[in-house]
């Protein structure tokens, strides 16, 4: 591969690494909106979703362990997709080294969004439920909102699939730009 | 460019070219005008809207960006200052829509150029001024396009200044159109990003500021047409060649020369004054017009007045009617006419309604626009004679 092509090719992948960490953050963002905008609006059925409706109904501190809960997760889950997409826009804008604990971090949570997502589709598969009611099951539970109609489902299964389908490029152009830098490097030398 | 080279450098082309000072005088006037001519100016001087050569940045707000209103756009800006290169420039694997225009991007040398030159010959020197501005501006203007277009005119965070130490610094843009540039630290103005693709922030070079009409500057970046391919602009080679590319054609049209062609530029005329010159083009200044002046004073020994964009805006309004094609701003809007008319033909050729329609008079048997019916006349009767 000639220099030009290399050069070319890293820009190419630090321009899409710059894009895809802005999209990480964006769905991080969204994660926490809809999640809050339920919580205040409808929260009994957001912890039916969850199955904790027993429990937070108990009393006030179980009900406030309830909220806090999905709280912290929910903000662990937005500063690591914080973290992940701004070191990829700084190793994508090339001016300060970004590291590789990012990378790591960004596999890992793919690996465990896919996991968590194959692990529903199994249990509402195995519920025996019908296809209709099945795909709306399985919206509900991977994006822990309430049941709704079919059309709110695909849609909540889309976003999830783009959210994942996000990371994944990122993860890609990530490896291709350190490589295409140390190939661009060893010319250089 | 701006005014320090469409006025000053062109009087001084124009002067190298043989024209007397009088005559670089129409000429350069005509040159500056066309970045004055707007709908809103014609429309107080109740001329021919349609001779309209750029349009006000309020004009631009509100103009409409439905298919009708593109091509008007188009129209102004392609054929005035971001004339086509190519307009059968072949590029693999995309849509028809995409092509279309990619082959309005702007650049010298191309066929558009030695049109516009060869419709200026036997015209006046306002036609010759109108046809300097347009190839003077195939060289700031290269690898943009005269249509509002994202995915031809946008650019990123990858653009860096190559400075005269062979070290490479940052350019960082900001959006507010009141504050100044500063090339001491690289920051320039441009036009906001805009996901859009027929925004009007996506006309022409908005999306990299002032930066091609800057003589000092060199800068890399990556145009959105670019595949990720870097472009280096080196602005103080591109207006060096312009200079000499407008001699050459002031010569042709003068009769001094017997053609004019691509990739030609007369060197030789300039040659005493070549290291003045460079100092010029490359001394970083947001604006070059007091060393230009100064130059074209001394190269002439005559005075060259400031711009003045309503010197002549009297004689057209109290002209009578059938006088006003004989007064300076008739015969620039003659001009202006042909060569929207000219190169909105080409692109119509080409297969493309970026600019719109454009109607044969004669061949088809149509009247059309109006204010075409002028220039249809005066064809008619050339031919005759």
């Amino acid at each position: 591969m000639d220099g030009d092509t290399i050069q070319k090719e890293l820009r190419r992948n630090r321009s899409t690494l710059v894009v895809v960490g802005l999209g990480v953050i964006a769905f991080g963002a969204w994660s926490v909106v809809k999640i809050v905008l339920m919580l205040l609006l409808d929260p009994d059925a957001f912890f039916e979703t969850l199955g904790l409706t027993e429990i937070v109904s108990e009393n006030a501190i179980t009900r406030a362990v309830g909220f806090a809960v999905p709280g912290v997760f929910l903000a662990l889950d937005l500063a690591l997709r914080l973290f992940i997409g701004l070191r990829a826009r700084r190793e994508g804008l090339a001016r300060k080294k970004a590291g590789m604990v990012y990378l790591v971090l960004a596999c890992l949570l793919a690996v465990f969004t896919v996991w968590s997502d194959v692990s529903v589709l199994i249990q509402t598969l195995s519920a025996g439920e019908g296809i209709g009611a099945s795909i709306v099951t399985y919206a509900s539970k991977l994006s822990g909102t309430a049941g709704g109609d079919i059309d709110n489902a695909v849609v909540a299964i889309v976003v999830e699939l783009t959210s994942l389908a996000t990371m994944v490029e990122l993860i890609v152009a990530a490896v291709r730009v350190k490589r295409f830098g140390r190939l661009a490097a060893a010319r250089e030398a | 460019m701006q005014k320090d080279f469409h006025y000053y450098a062109t009087y001084c082309a124009a002067y190298l070219a043989g024209y007397s000072h009088e005559e670089s005088l129409v000429i350069c006037y005509s040159a500056q005008f066309v970045d004055w001519c707007s709908k809103t100016l014609l429309s107080s001087l109740k001329a021919p809207l349609a001779a309209a050569t750029t349009q006000l940045q309020l004009e631009m707000m509100d103009a409409r960006t439905d298919p009708v209103g593109l091509q008007d756009i188009t129209r102004i800006w392609a054929s005035f200052h971001f004339l086509p290169r190519d307009l059968y420039a072949q590029r693999a694997r995309c849509s028809k829509r995409y092509l279309h225009k990619y082959r309005l991007i702007c650049g010298p040398n191309g066929d558009l150029a030695v049109d516009t030159v060869e419709l200026a010959k036997g015209g006046s020197l306002q036609a010759a001024g109108v046809a300097m501005h347009v190839l003077a501006d195939t060289w700031a203007h290269r690898n943009f396009a005269g249509t509002p277009s994202l995915v031809i005119n946008n650019t990123d965070h990858y653009f860096y200044e190559l400075l005269p130490d062979g070290a490479e610094r940052h350019i960082t843009f900001r959006h507010n159109p009141s504050a100044a540039d500063d090339p001491e630290h690289s920051v320039y103005v441009s036009s906001i990003y805009q996901g859009s693709e027929n925004s009007i922030m996506n006309l022409g070079h908005g999306r990299a500021g002032h930066l091609p009409d800057y003589s000092f500057i060199r800068y890399k970046y990556l145009p959105a047409w670019g595949d990720y391919e870097e472009i280096v602009k080196d602005n103080p080679a591109d207006y060096r060649r312009a200079f000499g590319q407008m001699i050459c054609a002031m010569k042709y049209l003068r009769g001094a020369r017997d053609s004019f062609e691509k990739e030609t530029y007369d060197t030789d005329a300039f040659a005493p004054w070549a290291d003045e010159i460079d100092a010029i083009l490359t001394k970083r200044q947001l604006d070059a017009c007091a060393d230009w002046k100064a130059f074209g004073e001394k190269l002439s020994g005559c005075e060259i007045p400031e711009f003045d964009v309503a010197a002549y805006q009297e004689e057209y309004r109290s002209a009578a009617k059938e006088q006003k094609d004989e007064t300076f701003l008739g015969r620039f809007i003659l001009a202006a006419l042909a060569q929207k008319s000219m190169v909105t033909n080409k692109i119509y050729k080409s297969g493309s309604l970026l600019a719109g329609f454009s109607v044969d008079f004669e061949e088809k048997g149509l009247r059309g626009i109006r204010d075409y019916w002028k220039l249809a006349e005066r064809m008619k009767g050339g031919a005759a004679e």
